[in-house]
């Protein structure tokens, strides 16, 4: 059983999978300045350490950092925020990416003893398990069926408009789903797989972590 | 290839092993539960004392029965299973006739020793054998009302025959709703078909849900399931059921969930019952919670014509009702205020008191309790001619001037011949309540009409009529 944090599950995955937030992986502060103005400011910064999935355990994720100054300070404050947490030896350096806004989604897939395997989408971010708003499917399914899945959540409310903010388009969400689907149902090795946060925005979706646990 | 479970509904001859003379025994009740359904094809009570029970001579062996025995229900102890299957082996080496054996007994595979373990497969190792279908054992069996078999020892059924079909992992269950049924105001519910499997040895639910899905004479499937380690394929099974008709499914345990080393947030939120609510929305199998919600279910869509959709009129005659029945309208998801034209509401006034409050809001008509017979079925009717409307629930409290017998007749009359003018439309009549409704439920109810005892349960049926209605359009290419 082994995990595969956000780095190592891009390269997993390594363009089949479903869109995903930009990201350069950056072992100085340089690199990390040269990475955000490739992707454009402003970026988030995360502690890439070898097989650690859940980097908010450990304050080692960084949102809306706008220039060059406040990267430098991220880049310095998640290196040591890592060492503390006994990850010296796994660190990377720090994967400095794109910052998506939009409503949170988290899709999901599994493969359950009795069903095989299943695909899941619901209400994401740290919250996704507090709320319990998620829905499921056999996997793998087409984009339409995701879409009737996207419908029963809670959290589908963001794509007419909620409070104010602009109505949201579901298909970005729904091809987003059905490609984890596929991953899940085509490859043997992977047990698990979180896109969490999912965020989608009026013109568009993309996932802004990922994790994958294979057998 | 094993048979066809269907074979076993039409068997000619069937022999009870265990019978007894004694009223209070299961091996009484069956031979019992075989004439009361009707059973023509030779019963044949297996007893070594001989005499009869309930006028049918008993025979030592089923070797001994000289006419044709297809079937055979095992009543008797799991201890005589070696010598059970000595006498069946004798029969099958000399006539060869048995296609399948019912093993009501329990005392097998169930209570988890190896005693029991033994006896459950020395009797399912003959039947593989000799290429008979085995259900049970520790299950009631199967019913159908077409073919008259009961093999169940459920006291208090009534066979009256109908469109309804059940297939349970618990025999209780069923047992349950086919006990209750007799309770109903017309003292019946038809129904067709009843398969319970027990330890599955040989048919398991699977194949029993398979076998009422392509049944022709089952118009609507309810579906009790405790979990399966193959849940993919009893899915699939339930959901090609399915796509032929409706199908509601209790399943259980919806408070244990699968241990799961939770990795990923995926892994925390996938309980059994999350998965088990998204696969039956996947395929269309509609979820219901309880018993009661099962029975109304299956006798809504059994009775009445699917709603073309959701649009439904509250026609009452007791405030405090009605507006029940509006909060659980909206909160039912998929139930929405039929709006009438003016002509129908002008329709409605002429034939109700003056102080009734009709479309305030849209919908909804309160006629009130000065509303007399006539009053209530002249409105209904002047509503169901509206193309607006796709379902009403008729919600009447009962007055000491209301006729509501005289109600009722003249309502089954009134729909029938709206019936023959293509006006066909769910109806749900509420009627309210207790013993002192009962002479006009019964009325209804025997006009083929299921009556509500409570505004909630009607658009609770309602609603899942929507439900399947809507997934049906749906799935039309």
């Amino acid at each position: 059983m082994k995990v595969l944090d956000e780095y190592a599950a891009r390269e997993y995955l390594a363009g089949k999978g479903p869109r995903m937030a930009k990201a350069i992986l950056a072992r100085s502060s340089d690199a990390a300045v040269a990475a955000a103005e490739a992707i454009g400011w402003p970026v988030v910064a995360k502690a890439s350490v070898d097989g650690v999935g859940h980097k908010s355990d450990f304050k080692g994720v960084e949102l809306d950092l706008a220039g060059p100054d406040a990267l430098v300070a991220a880049f310095a404050r998640l290196s040591a925020a890592a060492a503390a947490a006994g990850f010296a030896s796994a660190f990377r350096g720090i994967l400095v990416e794109e910052r998506l806004k939009g409503a949170e989604f988290i899709i999901g897939a599994l493969r359950d003893e009795a069903f095989g395997p299943v695909v899941m989408v619901g209400s994401g971010g740290v919250l996704a398990e507090l709320f319990k708003d998620a829905v499921f499917r056999m996997a793998p399914i087409n984009a339409a069926e995701a879409e009737r899945a996207i419908r029963e959540t809670r959290a589908s409310r963001f794509l007419e408009g909620f409070r104010g903010s602009p109505p949201l388009p579901i298909r970005p969400l729904a091809e987003a789903v059905a490609a984890a689907s596929l991953i899940i149902a085509e490859d043997p090795a992977v047990v698990e797989l979180d896109l969490n946060p999912f965020i989608l925005g009026p013109s568009g979706g993309a996932a802004a972590d990922l994790l994958i646990r294979l057998a | 290839m094993p048979r066809a479970l269907e074979e076993l509904f039409g068997a000619r001859g069937c022999a009870v092993v265990g019978a007894s003379q004694a009223p209070k025994k299961a091996g009484h009740q069956i031979v019992a539960n075989m004439l009361a359904a009707g059973y023509k094809d030779g019963l044949y009570p297996i007893n070594p004392a001989g005499g009869e029970i309930l006028g049918c001579p008993c025979y030592p062996t089923v070797a001994s029965i000289p006419n044709e025995v297809q079937l055979v229900i095992l009543s008797a102890p799991s201890r005589a299973t070696a010598s059970i299957v000595e006498d069946l082996r004798k029969r099958m080496d000399e006539k060869g006739d048995l296609i399948g054996v019912v093993c009501a007994a329990a005392g097998f595979a169930e209570v988890g020793t190896d005693e029991g373990r033994s006896q459950q497969e020395l009797l399912a190792s003959f039947c593989r054998e000799r290429k008979i279908r085995l259900i049970g054992p520790n299950c009631v069996g199967i019913i159908d009302t077409a073919s008259r078999v009961d093999t169940t020892f459920i006291a208090g059924i009534v066979h009256a025959p109908g469109g309804i079909s059940i297939a349970s992992q618990s025999g209780a269950l069923g047992a349950w709703l086919l006990m209750d049924w007799s309770s109903t105001p017309a003292g019946r519910v038809g129904f067709r078909r009843f398969i319970t499997v027990g330890n599955m040895a040989d048919v398991d639910i699977i194949e029993g849900i398979a076998n009422l899905g392509a049944d022709p004479g089952t118009k609507v499937l309810g579906v009790y399931i405790e979990g399966s380690p193959k849940a993919r394929d009893l899915a699939y099974a339930i959901g090609l059921a399915a796509s032929r008709k409706p199908v509601l499914a209790i399943k259980v345990g919806r408070s244990t969930e699968g241990a799961r080393a939770a990795k990923s947030h995926t892994g925390s939120m996938a309980g059994a019952d999350a998965l088990y609510d998204g696969v039956f929305h996947q395929l269309g199998i509609l979820r219901v919670r309880s018993p009661r919600e099962l029975s109304d279910g299956l006798r809504a869509f059994d009775s009445l014509p699917s709603p073309r959709g959701g649009r439904t009129f509250i026609l009452t005659q007791a405030g405090g009702p009605g507006i029940i029945c509006v909060d659980e309208c909206s909160a039912s998801g998929n139930i929405v205020s039929a709006l009438v034209s003016d002509a129908t509401k002008a329709a409605i006034r002429a034939v109700v008191p003056e102080i009734a409050s009709v479309c305030e809001p849209e919908g909804h008509a309160d006629i009130t309790a000065a509303a007399d017979a006539g009053n209530h079925v002249d409105a209904l009717e002047a509503v169901l001619r509206d193309e607006g409307v796709d379902a009403v629930i008729l919600i009447t409290v009962a007055t000491l001037f209301l006729d509501l017998e005289g109600m009722a007749r003249s309502m089954v009359e009134r729909l029938a011949a709206l019936r023959a003018e293509g006006i066909n439309k769910p109806i749900f009549p509420v009627i309210l309540s207790g013993e002192w409704v009962m002479p006009c439920r019964r009325v209804l109810e025997e006009g083929g009409l299921p009556t509500w005892d409570a505004p909630d349960r009607a658009v609770r049926a309602l609603s899942l009529m929507i439900e399947h209605a809507e997934r049906s359009k749906r799935s039309k290419p």
